[in-house]
């Protein structure tokens, strides 16, 4: 590891440029999945008294308005140059903390349908332009080898908290909990940008460092962008397949109080603890493989754990239909989830260079994860309107599930010809 | 055998194993419930198709309300009001049969506290005194099948040693490698594989026709286990040779050693808290490696800069 030899040669700054990074995704994506992902919801069905279908519209608007967001700024920021300034995205990471903060305050004005709108339509820009923003300083902060163990990290500390912190799944309880972490947060990020110590000046330079800036995937002479990199498209169809699964299949079980009482949403500390610490061991597990083994294997395993899980769940709901959950599946899919969000946290700054990271990485989060956010919505909503019932549902997330797998086995294991010049250039 | 050829005959064999799992799914034949905790009112006309089996928390059927099939209580309590069209089988926990409650077949009784109001009907026996089977109850081990067990297990162990370091030497020297030198990155494959093996190997046994395919996953692993254990086995005998003074013959030390890592697996199981762990660890570990290496067919070599896709 990196991290340890900088801390024999007492680079204690760059060291501090890793806990800033961790810190910052890890409460980033704590608020993604807890007070936007299910404190909205919460909002819109309980306090508001909305329909479901109507929340749900809301969220896939709101994914749409990130996603559009997020291209627009990641656009902008590479091709004003912005994205190799770590002064100035480092300004702009705080005006996002900082709206952010001011915004989870102003949730209790929110009283009706239309300043509900607002509010979503105000978190997607700061989101969308936190997006680019934030992941753009792994380049900056982060060396490539560490860059798997690190997105392990930033995984374990968001979804074990995010698993045993909240008592309940209520706006009110997520709005508490963030700004106790976002205040202190936003005040830590002012210090830096105004105070006297040139922590900032000494990080800005590190992307020109070897060990920080060419991505993992990209090969000398490569400029990294889109157009030059098929890899890029690759992985956005195949990290947009395993969120549209992932999002398709669980919407539907958060509403099954028989899969979620005595796990996600237990009372009681135990179940959560486990599923938390699976979490932990999952993103672990994804750290090595990322940083060890072919991203391939990687690939492989998440979507066959993705297919199993939904196997299970189908099987569950057709033999034993209404029962209680036991805590296998959710092993599972905790897992999953944890591998794949380390791909997320740490594969766009692989396949990009500082140069091209903020447009890279736009572009692979919103279209793989905000659009598959939008369509599973739009289909989870378009299943349940004609009367589609858990179990056929299930059914078919598993059916899409082990199509997607195999999908991937056969693009992975399918015999490649190689062509008489690329057999005489590999010997 | 052409490798490209064993690659289509691969994926072809792998897509229809999935289908055949993936039909495990249409099957309806069977339906139940099983409650493992919490409180639950079961009402309706039916309260619940199929058998309902009880582990623990508080049931209640309410009046004109009916199973389909048979109640199966390990614990907990299950008051009714309504009909059960089976048996009601009873090992432990509390039972209260209402006024208006039928059981249309025999009522099992073991070690529970049953309340019965008048009126309650019971069509079929009644038995007291319930228990399983004592063979299918696990008795402790005796001393003397403690020291069997372990004789027969390191006998195995041995054999097979044997026969790798006779006729597989090299797979074995991968494997052995492979251990000493990624042992995170070992036991992080194993430990993966092992979990997903046996959630893969339960959910074929569903299939009834994949039976034999989950028998021969779940003997596999179980080997890869032995092999594992036999390849630190291995490392303990090579690291022994090269610190003794006198040559012996490295044969023996060699059985010697995987005989004290069988001893050693053996007496972990009695050491509390960390016992089981440390087990559980050395055998992913030893199915990592074998995977890694591809059963030993090729040096792991870890992925420094690969391509995707």
């Amino acid at each position: 590891m990196v991290l340890l030899r900088l801390f024999t040669q007492r680079r204690w700054i760059s060291v501090t440029g890793y806990a800033l990074f961790i810190g910052m995704m890890a409460v980033g994506y704590y608020y993604n999945i807890t007070l936007v992902q299910l404190g909205l919801v919460d909002l819109g069905q309980r306090v508001l008294g909305l329909s479901q279908v109507t929340v749900a519209n809301y969220m896939a608007g709101f994914a749409l308005l990130t996603c559009f967001c997020a291209i627009a700024f990641g656009w902008w920021m590479s091709f004003s140059g912005l994205a190799l300034r770590f002064r100035r995205k480092f300004a702009l990471a705080f005006a996002v903390v900082l709206a952010q903060t001011l915004l989870t305050i102003a949730l209790t004005l929110i009283t009706n349908a239309q300043s509900y709108a607002v509010w979503i339509a105000l978190t997607a820009v700061a989101i969308g332009c936190g997006v680019p923003v934030t992941f753009s300083m792994t380049s900056d902060l982060i060396p490539v080898r560490d860059r798997g163990y690190v997105a392990a990290t930033i995984t374990s500390i968001a979804y074990f908290a995010a698993n045993v912190i909240p008592t309940a799944w209520t706006i009110e309880v997520f709005r508490t909990q963030m700004l106790w972490i976002m205040a202190p947060g936003a005040l830590g990020f002012a210090a830096l940008l105004f105070g006297p110590l040139n922590i900032l000046d000494v990080l800005a330079q590190q992307h020109e460092d070897p060990i920080y800036a060419r991505g993992r995937y990209v090969k000398k002479g490569e400029a990294g962008r889109l157009v030059d990199n098929p890899r890029i498209i690759a992985l956005i169809v195949l990290m947009f397949a395993i969120f549209f699964i992932d999002s398709l299949g669980f919407l539907r079980m958060t509403e099954t109080p028989a899969y979620m009482l005595n796990t996600w949403r237990a009372s009681e500390l135990e179940p959560r603890l486990f599923i938390g610490s699976v979490h932990v061991i999952g993103a672990l597990i994804a750290g090595i493989f990322y940083t060890r083994m072919d991203d391939k294997i990687l690939f492989l395993w998440i979507f066959g754990i993705f297919a199993l899980v939904h196997q299970g769940y189908g099987l569950q709901e057709s033999l034993f239909s209404g029962g209680d959950s036991t805590l296998g599946m959710p092993m599972l899919y905790a897992l999953a989830v944890s591998m794949y969000t380390v791909v997320n946290f740490a594969i766009w700054a692989d396949i990009s260079t500082p140069g091209t990271i903020s447009l890279n990485t736009a572009i692979g989060v919103a279209l793989s994860g905000w659009t598959a956010t939008f369509l599973s919505t739009g289909l989870a909503i378009r299943w349940r309107s004609a009367g589609l019932s858990l179990a056929e549902h299930l059914r078919r997330v598993d059916a899409l599930a082990w199509l997607l797998f195999l999908a991937v086995l056969v693009l992975i294991f399918w015999p490649r010809h190689t062509t008489k010049s690329q057999h005489v250039e590999q010997n | 055998m052409n490798r490209t050829y064993a690659s289509y005959r691969f994926i072809v064999l792998f897509i229809a194993l999935t289908f055949l799992l993936s039909a495990c799914q249409g099957v309806d034949s069977y339906s139940g419930r099983i409650i493992f905790s919490g409180e639950h009112h079961l009402r309706g006309e039916v309260a619940n198709y199929g058998d309902l089996v009880i582990l623990e928390g508080s049931v209640q059927i309410a009046p004109l309300s009916r199973v389909t099939g048979s109640v199966y209580m390990i614990g907990g309590e299950l008051t009714l009001f309504g009909e059960v069209e089976g048996n009601l089988t009873i090992l432990d926990g509390s039972l209260t049969l209402g006024p208006e409650s039928t059981i249309n077949g025999d009522l099992n009784l073991g070690s529970s506290d049953v309340t019965r109001q008048p009126g309650s009907q019971i069509l079929g026996e009644i038995t007291e005194g319930f228990a399983l089977p004592t063979e299918w109850v696990r008795q402790a081990p005796t001393l003397s099948e403690q020291v069997r067990s372990f004789l027969l297990q390191t006998g195995l162990m041995l054999l097979l040693a044997l026969f790798l370091r006779r006729f597989l030497p090299r797979p074995l020297r991968r494997i052995e490698l492979t251990l000493i030198e990624h042992p995170l990155v070992s036991v992080t494959v194993g430990t993966l594989s092992a979990v997903i093996g046996l959630v893969l190997f339960i959910q074929l046994a569903f299939t009834v026709i994949l039976i034999p395919v989950s028998i021969a996953g779940l003997a596999l692993m179980f080997l890869l286990v032995t092999v594992g254990w036999i390849a630190i086995g291995g490392l303990l005998a090579n690291a022994v040779e090269a610190r003794l003074p006198s040559r012996i013959a490295s044969s023996l030390l060699y059985l010697l050693s995987v005989s004290l890592i069988s001893l050693i697996v053996d007496g972990l199981g009695y050491v509390p808290v960390i016992g089981a762990p440390l087990v559980l660890l050395s055998a992913s570990a030893g199915i990592g490696s074998a995977l890694l290496t591809r059963f030993g067919y090729q040096m792991y070599t870890p992925s420094e800069d690969t391509d995707l896709l």
